[in-house]
């Protein structure tokens, strides 16, 4: 899916989500947050993470 | 000279010499407040009561010859979501009125203890997200201080104390003390403590430091700095002696980043790139350079981080009190109660690989350089724009702005470094030679 089609599937989940949350009234007053946040999890999401990249913890000591 | 235009370090100079007492520079800096705070409106909350008695006990002290510390008699001020023992932390926010700590944040008791004398709270952006302050800039009133940390800029630039403790999760250390003409500090993550700091997002909150001159901040980090076992992300890496570091400023290695030019105003990269010629002719060893390719997902890793790790912050509060949240930050958590797991977790990794891409970089350079700002402090109230800070506060690693010059309307910029984690003592090292060469911000009129 290409990074358009990615964010937009994104958007549909997270209003569907906050309508079952918070109500429809609700997830309309966050429809341009909710487009903001589709586009960062489509970043994040299409951005080429390697396998054996961990997160980071706390306490990691300096690279 | 005025008591209210002393720097920290050479109050506590004076007070350690006997030439001045502390009850008179808090007496100073009480009356400078009640002559300004109103049209500045930097504090949430002024100690008057408690500020004048622990400077009469400074003075005590002092006339017996003991002196608790490098601070001694000297005000700070502590943004307002520091926990401060008997004193109200409210975060600016209606869903913490009245809320009284019984100890005082880590940063605010080694301040205490080092002698430093807490006048009082800085108002915040509502918990240190976006649903502005009051608070005023000193340069320009109808220009913010930018934000989250906005009375500790606004505080320290109108004279009314020489030191203050702020916070920076995406920008809002350093970019208000640029916007205000300060220097201000944003450690390497884990460096400060923030037990007793009221979280944002536990993963990527930052301790800063602001004052006028990097001297002071230096003696502020080395107070503050060192591990707390009671704070989780703390780090066990040794402190320095910040101060000493300054005695050997030389001319850095400096990667200039090209790409925030073209992302500032003509204005900004005008004043930004006078001030790289001005360092090259002091000797500075100025290439360009370039951000690592996962650059390209750091801010969207960022704000999946912190969306998320504030609606877990706030998920008890928020589920009782949902109502009392201004928009910014209520629409923050909202989101951050619907962010996958997944997202979220893959954000971490990225977050990883770019500290570990930008340590690299770092090997070649004393500090990355780019402009503080895209702009200077914007008027109206919203805080400004916190990208040029953003991949510095996900990365982890230290960043410093110190001042530049003014843009033709008379609004400070500054330059920004950037070092490796745990490289305080070189970036201000660093930071201090510019200091030297770029000059110290005058004092906006009042």
């Amino acid at each position: 899916m290409d990074h358009e089609g990615q964010r937009a599937e994104y958007a549909a989940q997270l209003r569907a989500a906050a309508e079952q949350r918070f109500g429809a009234a609700r997830a309309a007053e966050l429809a341009r947050t909710i487009d903001d946040v589709a586009g960062w999890m489509t970043d994040v999401a299409t951005f080429p993470v390697a396998a054996d990249d961990l997160p980071a913890f706390y306490g990691e000591p300096a690279p | 000279m005025s008591l209210h235009t002393l720097d920290a370090l050479d109050a506590a100079r004076a007070i350690r010499e006997k030439v001045l007492s502390p009850v008179d520079l808090v007496d100073a800096l009480l009356e400078r407040i009640e002559r300004i705070d109103g049209r500045i409106q930097a504090w949430a909350l002024v100690d008057r009561d408690g500020a004048r008695l622990a400077a009469r006990q400074a003075a005590d002290e002092a006339a017996r010859g003991v002196f608790r510390g490098p601070l001694h008699g000297v005000p700070f001020g502590a943004k307002d979501i520091f926990y401060s023992a008997g004193l109200p932390t409210e975060a600016g926010s209606k869903v913490m009125a009245g809320f009284v700590p019984d100890y005082d944040a880590t940063s605010v008791a080694r301040l205490k203890a080092a002698g430093a004398i807490l006048l009082g709270k800085l108002h915040t952006t509502e918990f240190a997200t976006t649903d502005p302050a009051p608070t005023r800039n000193p340069w320009n009133l109808a220009c913010t201080p930018g934000g989250s940390s906005s009375g500790s800029a606004a505080a320290v630039a109108a004279r009314m104390i020489p030191l203050s403790l702020g916070t920076q999760t995406i920008g809002s250390n350093v970019r208000p003390a640029s916007y205000c003409g300060l220097v201000g500090l944003k450690p390497t993550f884990g460096r400060i403590s923030t037990r007793g700091v009221f979280a944002l997002s536990y993963t990527q909150d930052h301790v800063g430091l602001m004052a006028r001159s990097v001297e002071d901040v230096a003696l502020g980090l080395s107070v503050t700095a060192g591990h707390d076992p009671a704070d989780p992300s703390s780090s066990r890496e040794p402190v320095p002696d910040y101060l000493a570091a300054l005695t050997r400023r030389r001319a850095p290695r400096v990667g200039v980043l090209r790409e925030f030019f073209e992302r500032a105003t003509p204005e900004v990269a005008d004043v930004t790139a006078q001030a790289i010629n001005r360092l090259v002719r002091g000797g500075a060893d100025v290439e360009e350079t370039k951000l690592p390719p996962t650059f390209r997902a750091v801010a969207g890793a960022a704000y999946v981080i912190t969306r998320s790790e504030t609606a877990s912050v706030h998920a008890e509060r928020f589920a009782l009190k949902a109502d009392l949240y201004r928009p910014g930050i209520r629409g923050t958590i909202e989101m951050g109660m619907l962010i996958p797991g997944d997202i979220y977790v893959r954000a971490l990794r990225i977050r990883r690989q770019f500290r570990r891409e930008l340590s690299s970089l770092l090997e070649r350079y004393d500090a990355l350089l780019t402009p503080t700002t895209p702009t200077p402090a914007p008027e109206g109230m919203a805080t400004g724009d916190a990208s040029f800070q953003l991949p510095w506060s996900i990365s982890g690693l230290p960043s410093v702005t110190v001042p530049c010059g003014l843009t033709t309307s008379g609004l400070p910029l500054g330059v920004q470094l950037v070092g490796r984690a745990f490289t305080e003592a070189s970036l201000l090292s660093a930071a201090a030679w510019c200091e030297d060469v770029l000059g110290r911000a005058s004092a906006p009129s009042l």
